[in-house]
């Protein structure tokens, strides 16, 4: 049976993150997921309801609330999901899925986790550019602070800004480099 | 079985745990944010109470700390209930007060079932009623129920009543070894329509463990049936005298019947490891589907009455598509135990059976 997470249709409570600050509050989605809508090129901007927002080196304790908000999707780090569904694109399944570690670095953040990869060999910079999606999913995901190494978020999912990665490493019995093959020489 | 305020600013999840938490036997109170709940919180004084962490006014976590500020509130275990699900949130929600932390990707029965084991000890068992039931006798129906109400009594620390519903002839008095002075007829007959605690009180007899033993009729009475109204407004009238009750249901399974069986939390359906035994609860399963008895509210619980090994559990499940709840072994001690008055739980509390008795009465109150 599924928790009550996601009850109100349209809408998806989740915690967004900056570099300094974590909002949790509702995106409203409409009919839509919530990776979908962070793709969608014709709006920069995420409509947002029930804000609380907290500030990275405390992010336990809430330090406002509004109602309403808007945030600029360029400039979110990641966002931390409670269910993977809102992360899996509709238009995108892979019949064999494999989930293989990977290691992004974003600014204040380091997250470790699982990438889903159907493709036989493991290109890691095509991650960034093989789809039309912004964000990248990870599973398992977690989070950690790189100034503050004790505040850490965990989820089953987090979308993180594939424009703010800055490193991204991933291990695969089959992964193939991405720079010339020179053991045979020039 | 509890009063349980939830505090929650979506109305959708208000009303799914509302809905959640009434079918499970509770009472709900709502309140919309934290001042209301505060409101209702010292007004009302809930066993429990749910709270989301981000609602307008002011946040769960405010509210935890003004709940325990307040003397006579403070007690009262609060369960934190967010979106936020992160392990610092669980952090600040403890520190604030919380008794505990849950978020809200847990499903409803995992919230119902950690609000079991935080309610208090006194309100858990609160109005509990169980029916114990069989379509044929010789599953042991009578001294599984004498042997629960004994447990439940010890255990519980609290006021059980066990229900002879044999109207005549029943067992349970033999098995307590008492000797009934009234009996559910005499009572019903007395009472005149009046079932208070001052009118039924005269007709229990109390066991030494505890037990409040309403007996059935030693002798032939005539005019008295199932179907009597009166019935099942005593039965109604027990839940102001008694923290449990433990109905002892005679093999009747029919429309003017059902009445009864529906008001308790559980129906236990006592079944043995035979052919005949399975094939009358396949068919009071079927009834009681009929009569419109909720399915959730039906347990099968397997009584090993012989030694002998014959349907494996397995089969039973499989052939009655519903698990087990409870299995009791065979125990050669039982039959002593009737024939002496003394419950196998009190004579032989090490028994196999015995523990599974105890192990039974703890699944029934989770």
């Amino acid at each position: 049976m599924a928790g009550v997470h996601r009850i109100s249709a349209g809408r998806v409570t989740a915690d967004f993150f900056t570099a300094s600050y974590r909002f949790s509050a509702t995106a409203i989605v409409y009919n839509r997921r919530l990776i979908d809508v962070l793709s969608d090129r014709t709006t920069n901007y995420l409509d947002m309801v029930d804000i609380y927002v907290s500030r990275i080196n405390n992010p336990g304790d809430i330090v406002a609330t509004y109602q309403k908000g808007t945030l600029i999707k360029e400039e979110l780090n990641f966002i931390m999901l409670a269910t993977e569904a809102e992360g899996t694109s509709k238009e995108r399944h892979f019949a064999n899925r494999e989930n293989l570690p990977i290691f992004i670095s974003i600014p204040s953040f380091e997250i470790h986790g699982k990438i889903q990869w159907g493709a036989k060999e493991l290109h890691v910079k095509k991650l960034l550019v093989s789809d039309t999606q912004n964000f990248l999913p990870i599973v398992e995901a977690t989070a950690t602070n790189s100034l503050f190494p004790e505040v850490v978020f965990q989820g089953p999912m987090a979308l993180v800004n594939k424009s703010k990665i800055q490193v991204v490493c991933a291990s695969s019995l089959s992964m193939k480099s991405n720079l010339p093959d020179r053991s045979r020489g020039f | 079985m509890a009063s349980i305020l939830v505090i929650d600013d979506d109305k959708d999840i208000l009303r799914l745990l509302e809905f959640t938490l009434k079918r499970a036997h509770h009472t709900v109170i709502t309140a919309n944010d934290g001042k209301q709940g505060l409101v209702e919180t010292k007004a009302k004084k809930p066993d429990l109470v749910v709270c989301d962490v981000m609602m307008p006014k002011m946040t769960g976590y405010d509210f935890c700390k003004r709940v325990r500020a307040d003397s006579h509130i403070k007690n009262i275990p609060i369960i934190i209930f967010s979106a936020r699900f992160q392990p610092i949130d669980r952090q600040t929600a403890l520190d604030a007060g919380a008794t505990d932390y849950l978020p809200k990707s847990t499903t409803p029965d995992a919230l119902v079932q950690r609000i079991a084991e935080l309610l208090p000890a006194s309100t858990r068992v609160a109005r509990g009623m169980f029916g114990l039931f069989s379509l044929r006798g010789g599953a042991g129906v009578t001294s599984l129920s004498v042997n629960l109400s004994v447990v439940l009594t010890l255990t519980q620390k609290t006021s059980v009543s066990l229900i002879d519903l044999a109207l005549q002839g029943g067992h349970a008095s033999v098995m307590l070894g008492m000797r009934p002075t009234s009996n559910v007829a005499q009572a019903i007959a007395a009472s005149q329509g009046n079932f208070s605690r001052s009118a039924l009180k005269p007709h229990f007899m109390q066991h030494s463990s505890g037990v409040q033993l309403l007996a059935s009729a030693p002798t032939f009475v005539q005019g008295l049936s199932p179907t009597d109204d009166s019935l099942l407004n005593m039965i109604n009238g027990l839940n102001s005298m008694f923290s449990m009750t433990v109905l002892d249901a005679p093999h009747i399974l029919e429309l003017h019947f059902s009445p009864i069986l529906q008001i308790v939390n559980k129906l236990i359906l006592v079944l043995s490891t035979d052919m005949p035994s399975l094939q009358s609860t396949a068919i009071a399963l079927q009834g009681l589907t009929k009569l419109g008895m909720p399915d959730e509210n039906i347990e099968l619980v397997v009584n090993q009455i012989t030694p002998y090994n014959s349907l494996p559990i397995d089969t039973i499940q499989k052939a009655l598509k519903r698990p087990i709840l409870a299995t009791i072994p065979f125990e050669a001690d039982m039959v002593k135990a009737v024939n002496s008055g003394k419950p196998l739980v009190l004579s032989n509390p090490r028994s196999a059976a015995a523990a599974a008795i105890g192990k039974l009465a703890n699944v029934l109150l989770t």
